[in-house]
């Protein structure tokens, strides 16, 4: 057990930390601060995030997780009227399988929308056919969502009449039928068994979101 | 199977401390004052805190060592009514604590607990409520890193002539991911 405020005291106590870290990194079971096991470790398995769902989706029919076991799955939450971080990370996700090549044909991405009202099947459908027509989008009641979102510790909430404060936000008209969504912006990496293996964002490398791609393709 | 030499000082350093506390029950004279004592309070209270502490890092300490016989997380506890929710599991007597206990170590050989700063809060009388966050790091058979945040809230009690004891603890799971606890608002 490490307590997270104690500082080592002293050259001779962080000696002898230094030299119980390699004792214990020669030995091959380190896991780093990260929570990973070095680069030649295995990706972490996240055991309280995640879990088997099912809902309607946007191939006309419900699907559920399991139906992706052999594949790695990138999970992210969002909805179709969101006009700019929603947008931004479905286009780095199709970087990202673009970028794969070939080896895309193992990965499978998935949008859960925090907007099932608006976002039908069939709206979801047309809209992830602008990034990538194997893109699959999951609506359902707003309780099969939420019980979705919260297998995955997502937070959302949708708020009328948000005040504004900088140029271009005040450029924008807000009717009474307008609304935002706030919501968990993460995008998780599941491996071929369904477990959480990373998170990720809009603006992680794609490199390096390649790597844990390909690391996972590989297990 | 490794046992960290951090882990086994802290572990042999909390066996000594419930020894040393047990051996003074009803040992030490309480002070005859009608007034309190601002000082002797400070310290009281630091006592209580190092005492709660040493609880915590103990209970840990037994989950991490194979060595350390399972049934020893019972002498932590008060000796009724105590409840643990641990894992979603509601736990209220000694024989389902053990059987998590054995589950865990089971299901995971070698477990290291990473706690955050432990915050305690005196709740009036002789029970202290503490609150803190960890991670587990675990290795499966299979040599599998699984990895979980949660945080904690205990209600204990302690009194100045026995050793401090688990009344209740809850767990709750956090996302463990550094900086994805914010939200953004999409326009």
């Amino acid at each position: 057990m490490q307590t997270r405020d104690r500082v080592p005291q002293g050259m001779i106590a962080t000696l002898l930390i230094a030299m119980c870290s390699l004792l214990v990194a020669s030995s091959g079971q380190l896991i780093n601060s990260e929570g990973q096991a070095g680069s030649e470790k295995p990706l972490p398995i996240h055991d309280d995030v995640g879990g088997e769902f099912s809902a309607p989706s946007s191939l006309g029919r419900d699907v559920s997780l399991s139906e992706f076991r052999d594949k790695v799955v990138l999970l992210f939450f969002g909805y179709t009227s969101c006009q700019d971080v929603c947008p931004a990370t479905l286009a780095h996700l199709q970087a990202l399988v673009r970028d794969l090549g070939k080896a895309s044909d193992g990965v499978q991405v998935l949008l859960v929308t925090v907007d099932p009202e608006n976002d039908t099947a069939d709206h979801l459908e047309q809209y992830l056919a602008r990034f990538d027509t194997r893109f699959v989008g999951l609506t359902g009641t707003r309780k099969e969502v939420d019980r979705i979102a919260n297998l995955f510790m997502v937070k959302h909430d949708r708020s009328h009449g948000i005040e504004v404060s900088n140029e271009y936000n005040r450029a924008k008209t807000f009717t009474d039928h307008s609304y935002l969504y706030s919501h968990s912006q993460q995008i998780y990496l599941l491996d071929k068994a369904g477990r959480t293996r990373a998170l990720f964002f809009t603006g992680s490398p794609l490199e390096e979101m390649q790597d844990a791609v390909i690391a996972l393709l590989n297990e | 199977m490794k046992t960290s030499p951090i882990f086994t000082s802290r572990l042999v350093l909390f066996l000594a401390t419930l020894s040393a506390l047990g051996a003074g029950i009803g040992g030490s004279p309480e002070r005859a004052s009608a007034t309190p004592d601002p000082v002797a309070q400070r310290d009281s209270s630091k006592d209580h805190e190092a005492q709660i502490e040493s609880l915590i890092q103990g209970w840990f300490a037994v989950l991490e060592d194979p060595n350390v016989e399972a049934k020893t997380l019972s002498g932590l506890l008060a000796e009724a009514p105590f409840e643990l929710l641990l894992d979603g599991a509601v736990i209220h007597d000694r024989g389902a604590l053990l059987a998590w206990a054995s589950s865990l170590r089971s299901t995971y050989p070698q477990i290291e607990y990473r706690l955050d700063p432990i915050h305690i809060h005196a709740e009036g009388g002789d029970r202290y409520r503490v609150r803190f966050e960890f991670d587990r790091h675990a290795l499966d058979d299979a040599g599998l890193p699984h990895v979980v945040r949660r945080e904690h809230t205990w209600i204990v009690q302690s009194s100045t002539s026995e050793t401090p004891v688990i009344l209740r603890i809850e767990e709750r799971p956090l996302i463990f991911f550094p900086g994805t606890g914010s939200q953004i608002v999409c326009y």
